[in-house]
C-alpha cells in the first residue's frame, strides 16, 4: 500500500539532491578554472576598474573555496544571484522577467506539439505500414532533423512580412489597452511558438508511434478486439491509455532539449526570455547572468521532471499513492 | 434449435514469412459446435490450436491470410471480414484468453472492462452497468465489490474468474477458453474447471477448450480434436481417445500426460514438430512416429472414420490397437 | 525503438549512401571546392549564378565551396564527440551493470543527474568558460551526451551477466577484465553501434547550436557557423536565402541518415514491434487450393491471394 508513498518520497529526495548538485556544479563551473575566469575578466567589454573590482568581490577569488561555497549558498538562500554586468540590475529580477516572457511562448508551442505529436504518432501506429504511416513518419523525422535556429530563420524569411520579425511587443504601440497588448503579444508569439512546436512535434510523433506499437501488441488489445469494440475505442481506451505511461516519461525527459531549443529560437526572434538572456550573457560575457540563467533553467527542468513523475504515479493504478 | 451454432469447414491460415516463405499454420481444419457441446482442441504448443480459434473468431492480424468457411447460424462470417463477424462477436461467440494477467487492461478497473461489453438496450446508466458487472462477478464466485479493483489487485485465479465473467457479459452461446488454467496452481485449476463446467450446465453454453493437457480435457469435454502441425489428426469422444487412441500422436500425447494414481511410466515425445514454412510431403508426424513406414512419407493421410463418431488421419490406423 | 521497420532495407541503404557521400566530400573538399577558403570571389550576398550555383555569402565567398569544406568539421565533431560519449557511456554502463551494488547506485545517480540537466545550456556555459575551439566543442558535447549509452549498456550488461556462459567463465576463474572484453563487449556491439549513430546526430545538432550562439571554432568552416553568419550578418534582410538554406538542409540530411541507421540497427532487438492486435484493414482470403497440404512456396503467390477491403475502420472516418 505505501509503496506509492515511498516512491513519492524517493522521487522528492532525488529531485532535491539533483537541484543541490546543480547548485554546487554551478558554483564549481565558474570557479574550477580560476585562471580562465580571471583572464576572462579583462575581456569584459567596457569594464571599468570599479566593475572589475566588483567582479573580483563577486567571485571572492581571494578567499578559500570552502568559504566561497558557504557564502554562495547563503546568498542563494536569500534569492541573491548577483548583479548583471550588462544593466546593473539584480540577476534574479532580470531572470524573473525573462522567465515570465519565456513560459507562455514555450508552453503554447509545447502543448500544440504534444497534442499534434500524439495524434500523429497514434495514427501512424494504427495505420502501420501504409502509405499514410510512411508519409507521417518521414515528415516527422524530417521535422525532427531540422535545426531549430534554421527553421526559425526560414519562417522569418517566408513569413517575415506577415508576422513581426522579432521582439515581444510592438514598441510603437502607444498606451495599448490590456486587450490590445494581449493580442500584440500573441501576434509576436506566433512564429517563435510555431518553431518550438514544429521542432518538438517530430520527436513526439516518433516516440508516440513506437509506444503505441508496443502497446498494440499486448494481450489486452486482443481481448478488446475480441469483445467487438470499435477500433476507435480500442485505441483510445485500451492502447493509448497504457501507452501514455511511457509517452509521459519520454516527454518529461525531452524537456532538457526543449530548453536548448528555446535558447536558439529566442535568439532568432529576439524574444526577451531566458534563452535570449543566456545568449546575450554569452556574447557580453555577463557571467552572473549566465550562471543565474543556467541555474534557473536546470531547476525548472528538474521540477518539471518531478511533477511528471508524480503525474505518472497517478496515471498508473499499479502504484497506489 | 438443433443445428450447429458454428460450422468450420476446411479452415487454412497462413502467416507471411520472410522471403515469401509463408507459414501454413492451420491446414484444412473442420469442426462443428452445437448448443451445449463440450469440444476440446488438443495439441502441443505451436500446433495451431490458438491460431484456429483466432481464425474462427476473425481475430488474426494483418500478416495472416485465410481460406475456407466459418458459419455462425448458417451465416458465412470468414469471407465477410470484420463487418460480417461483428454482430456475433462476444454476443454469440466469446473467449477467455490464457494468461489472465495480460488479458485484462492493467490501467482500467475490472468492472469497467466488463461493463463496456454489456448489451446496451436503450440507456443503461453507468451505475446500472457496474451493478450488472458485479452480478456477473458473483456468478463466477467473486465478490461484487471487486468491480472497483484493478487487475493487479487480484490473484491469478481471481483474474481468470474475472475474465470468465467478462466473457459471460455478452450472453454468449459458445465460449472459447484458451488454456484457461495455465500458470495457475492445481487447486485453482480445479476450481476454474469446475466453474466452467457449472456455467456450461446452468447457461446451456457450448464450450470449446483449447489445451495441451489431455487430463484437463477429459474432465470438462466430451469430444476432442487432436491437432498436430496445423492439422486435425484425430477426432472423437474423449472417452474413446483415452481408451482407444487411433493415431500414434494421440497415444504418445496421452502417455506424456501425468495422471494422478495412474500406474504407468511417463514418456515424452522425442523430436519436435516439422517446420511449416515448407510444403510437407506425407504425414507430418512421421519424423517422430515410432511406427512410421515407407508409405508415410509418400502421401498425407486423410481423416477417415475408425469408429462411430471417431476419425483419425493415419495410414496405420487399422493396425493401431 | 523501431520507427522505420517498413523503410528498413531501402532506407538504410539510402542513409548509408548519404553518410558515405558526406564522408567523401569531407575527405576531398579541398579538391572539390572551387574557391579557396576565405577568398572573396564576388559581391556580398551575390545571387546564385552558373559560376556560383549556391550564390555568395556575407563576405562574398562561394557558398558551395563553404558547404563542401563544412562537411569536414561537421563529421569530425560528430564522430569525435560521439566517440567520447560512447567511451564514457560504455565505461559507466558496463561498470555499473557488471559491478552492481553501491558502484551501480552511485553511477546511476550521476547518470540521472546528467539526464535531466538541460544539455545545451550546460554546453554553452562550459564552452563560454573554456573559450571557443574545435577540441573544446568536441569535449563538451561528448561529456554531455553519454547518458543514454550508459543506461542502455548497463541494462544489457545486467541481463548478460546472469547468462550461463558468463557465469561459467567466472566459475573457471577468468579475470573480470577478460570477461568484460571477451564476453560482454562483443554482445554489446549492435547496441553500441545503434546508439553511437544517434549520438552523432545529437553531436551535429549541438555543434550547429553552439556555432549559432557564437561559440563555434572561429578558425574552421562549419554548417552551423554558416547559418550563424547568415543570421548575424542579415542575410534575411538581403533576401539571401542561399546563405542559410543549404547548410540547414545538409545538417538535416546527415541527422536523418544517422537516425535511420541508429533506429534500424536498434529495431532488430525489439520483437514487440513486429505485430499488433488491431483489426487488419483487409481480410486476406486465399482461394482454397486442393486439400491445403501443399502450399505455394515462393514464386508469385500474390496472384492467388485475393485481397478484399473490409469496411473502413473507425479511425479512417475521423
Amino acid at each position: 500500500m505505501n509503496r506509492g508513498l515511498d516512491l513519492v518520497l524517493r522521487r522528492t529526495a532525488v529531485a532535491l539532491i539533483t537541484i543541490f548538485c546543480a547548485i554546487s556544479l554551478n558554483f564549481l563551473l565558474f570557479r574550477v578554472v580560476p585562471g580562465d575566469a580571471v583572464s576572462n575578466l579583462a575581456r569584459v567589454p567596457n569594464s571599468t576598474v570599479a566593475q572589475q573590482q566588483a567582479l573580483r568581490h563577486e567571485f571572492g577569488l581571494d578567499r578559500s573555496i570552502g568559504v566561497q561555497y558557504v557564502a554562495y549558498l547563503r546568498e542563494l538562500a536569500h534569492g541573491n544571484l548577483g548583479r548583471s554586468f550588462a544593466n546593473g540590475q539584480p540577476v534574479s529580477k532580470n531572470l524573473g522577467e525573462a522567465l515570465g516572457n519565456t513560459l507562455p511562448m514555450v508552453l503554447l508551442g509545447t502543448v500544440v506539439a504534444i497534442l499534434a505529436g500524439i495524434a500523429t504518432g497514434v495514427l501512424g501506429a494504427v495505420r502501420r505500414g501504409t502509405r499514410t504511416d510512411r508519409a507521417l513518419t518521414v515528415s516527422s523525422l524530417t521535422v525532427y532533423a531540422l535545426p531549430a535556429q534554421w527553421v526559425g530563420l526560414l519562417l522569418l524569411f517566408l513569413l517575415g512580412g506577415v508576422f513581426p520579425s522579432g521582439g515581444r511587443v510592438d514598441e510603437f504601440l502607444i498606451e495599448p489597452s490590456p486587450w490590445q497588448h494581449t493580442v500584440d503579444v500573441l501576434w509576436h508569439m506566433t512564429l517563435p511558438s510555431l518553431v518550438v512546436g514544429l521542432t518538438l512535434f517530430g520527436q513526439y510523433a516518433l516516440l508516440t508511434r513506437t509506444a503505441m506499437l508496443e502497446t498494440l501488441a499486448e494481450d489486452y488489445v486482443l481481448t478488446a478486439r475480441a469483445k467487438g469494440l470499435s477500433t476507435l475505442r480500442i485505441v483510445r481506451h485500451h492502447a493509448l491509455r497504457n501507452a501514455m505511461l511511457p509517452i509521459s516519461t519520454l516527454i518529461a525527459l525531452s524537456l532538457g532539449s526543449v530548453v536548448g531549443g528555446v535558447v536558439l529560437i529566442e535568439t532568432v526572434f529576439s524574444w526577451p526570455g531566458i534563452g535570449r538572456a543566456i545568449y546575450s550573457a554569452v556574447t557580453s560575457r555577463d557571467y552572473p547572468m549566465l550562471q543565474g540563467a543556467f541555474l534557473v533553467l536546470t531547476v525548472v527542468v528538474v521540477v518539471c521532471n518531478y511533477v511528471s513523475d508524480l503525474i505518472y504515479l497517478r496515471l498508473d493504478p499499479r502504484i497506489t499513492v | 434449435m438443433n443445428g450447429p451454432v458454428l460450422e468450420v469447414r476446411d479452415l487454412n491460415v497462413w502467416f507471411d514469412g520472410p522471403g515469401g516463405r509463408d507459414v501454413h499454420a492451420v491446414r484444412g481444419v473442420s469442426f462443428d459446435v452445437r448448443p451445449g457441446d463440450r469440444l476440446a482442441l488438443v495439441g502441443e504448443s505451436g500446433c495451431g490450436k490458438t491460431t484456429t480459434v483466432l481464425g474462427v473468431l476473425g481475430l488474426l492480424g494483418a500478416t495472416a491470410s485465410v481460406s475456407g468457411s466459418v458459419r455462425v447460424d448458417g451465416q458465412e462470417v470468414l469471407t465477410g471480414g470484420d463487418a460480417a463477424m461483428a454482430p456475433y462477436r462476444w454476443g454469440d461467440l466469446s473467449i477467455v484468453f490464457q494468461g489472465a494477467l495480460n488479458a485484462l487492461n492493467p490501467v482500467r478497473t475490472v468492472g469497467s472492462q466488463i461493463a463496456e461489453v454489456l448489451p446496451r438496450d436503450g440507456r443503461v446508466s453507468r451505475r446500472a452497468a457496474l451493478r450488472r458487472a458485479g452480478e456477473l462477478l458473483e456468478r463466477v464466485g467473486m465478490a461484487a465489490r471487486n468491480v472497483a479493483f484493478y487487475p493487479h489487485e487480484l490473484s491469478g485465479g481471481m483474474r481468470q474468474r474475472a475474465c470468465i465473467a467478462m466473457a459471460l457479459a455478452g450472453e454468449p452461446r459458445v465460449l472459447f477458453a484458451d488454456e484457461p488454467t495455465t500458470a495457475l496452481d492445481v487447486v485453482v485449476q480445479a476450481q476454474i474447471l469446475e466453474l466452467l463446467d457449472r456455467l456450461a450446465d446452468e447457461l446451456g453454453l457450448a464450450i470449446v477448450l483449447i489445451s495441451h493437457d489431455l487430463g484437463l480435457v477429459g474432465q470438462l469435454c466430451d469430444r476432442a480434436m487432436v491437432m498436430y502441425a496445423g492439422r486435425a489428426v484425430e477426432e472423437g469422444p474423449t472417452e474413446g481417445l483415452y481408451t482407444a487412441p487411433r493415431h500414434p500422436y494421440t497415444r504418445l500425447l496421452y502417455e506424456a500426460t501425468p495422471v494422478l494414481g495412474a500406474d504407468r511410466p511417463l514418456r515424452s515425445i522425442g523430436g519436435s514438430p516439422p517446420a511449416l514454412d515448407v510444403p510437407l510431403a506425407g504425414c507430418a508426424f512421421r519424423g517422430r512416429c515410432p511406427d512410421a513406414e515407407d508409405r508415410c512419407s509418400l502421401a498425407e493421410p486423410a481423416l477417415t472414420p475408425v469408429a462411430p463418431a471417431h476419425r483419425a488421419a493415419c495410414h496405420l490406423t487399422g493396425r493401431t490397437p | 525503438m523501431s520507427q522505420f521497420r517498413f523503410l528498413r532495407q531501402p532506407a538504410i541503404a539510402v542513409a548509408a549512401g548519404v553518410l558515405a557521400l558526406t564522408l567523401l566530400v569531407a575527405l576531398f573538399a579541398p579538391l572539390l571546392a572551387t574557391s579557396e577558403a576565405g577568398r572573396r570571389v564576388g559581391p556580398v550576398f551575390g545571387s546564385p549564378s552558373s559560376a556560383h550555383p549556391l550564390g555568395l555569402d556575407d563576405a562574398g565567398q562561394d557558398v558551395l565551396s563553404l558547404l563542401l569544406r563544412g562537411a569536414r568539421t561537421v563529421l569530425i565533431v560528430g564522430a569525435a564527440a560521439s566517440l567520447v560519449a560512447v567511451l564514457i557511456g560504455c565505461a559507466v554502463g558496463v561498470l555499473a551493470g557488471y559491478a552492481g551494488g553501491w558502484v551501480d547506485s552511485v553511477l546511476m545517480r550521476i547518470t540521472d543527474y546528467f539526464l535531466v540537466v538541460p544539455a545545451l545550456p550546460f554546453m554553452i556555459v562550459v564552452a563560454a568558460i573554456w573559450g571557443p575551439s574545435l577540441s573544446h566543442i568536441i569535449l563538451v558535447i561528448g561529456l554531455l551526451s553519454w547518458t543514454q549509452m550508459a543506461r542502455l549498456t548497463r541494462a544489457q550488461t545486467m541481463s548478460l551477466r546472469e547468462r550461463g556462459y558468463i557465469l561459467r567463465a567466472r566459475g573457471l576463474g577468468s579475470s573480470h577484465l577478460r570477461i568484460v572484453t571477451r564476453h560482454l563487449l562483443p554482445h554489446l556491439t549492435p547496441l553500441v553501434v545503434a546508439n553511437a549513430a544517434l549520438t552523432v546526430a545529437t553531436a551535429i545538432f549541438a555543434e550547429a547550436a553552439l556555432a549559432f550562439l557564437g561559440l563555434g571554432d572561429p578558425t574552421s568552416v562549419s554548417w552551423g557557423r554558416m547559418i550563424e553568419h547568415a543570421f548575424s550578418r542579415s542575410a534575411l534582410s538581403a533576401g539571401a536565402w542561399w546563405a542559410f538554406v543549404p547548410p540547414g538542409l545538409c545538417i538535416a540530411a546527415v541527422v536523418v541518415a544517422c537516425s535511420v541507421i541508429g533506429q534500424g540497427v536498434a529495431e532488430i532487438a525489439n520483437p514487440q514491434l513486429q505485430h499488433d492486435h488491431l483489426p487488419p484493414r483487409r481480410v486476406r482470403l486465399r482461394a482454397t487450393a486442393a486439400g491445403g497440404g501443399e502450399d505455394d512456396s515462393g514464386g508469385s503467390d500474390s496472384g492467388r491471394r485475393l485481397r478484399r477491403r473490409t469496411a473502413a475502420t473507425v479511425m479512417e472516418e475521423s
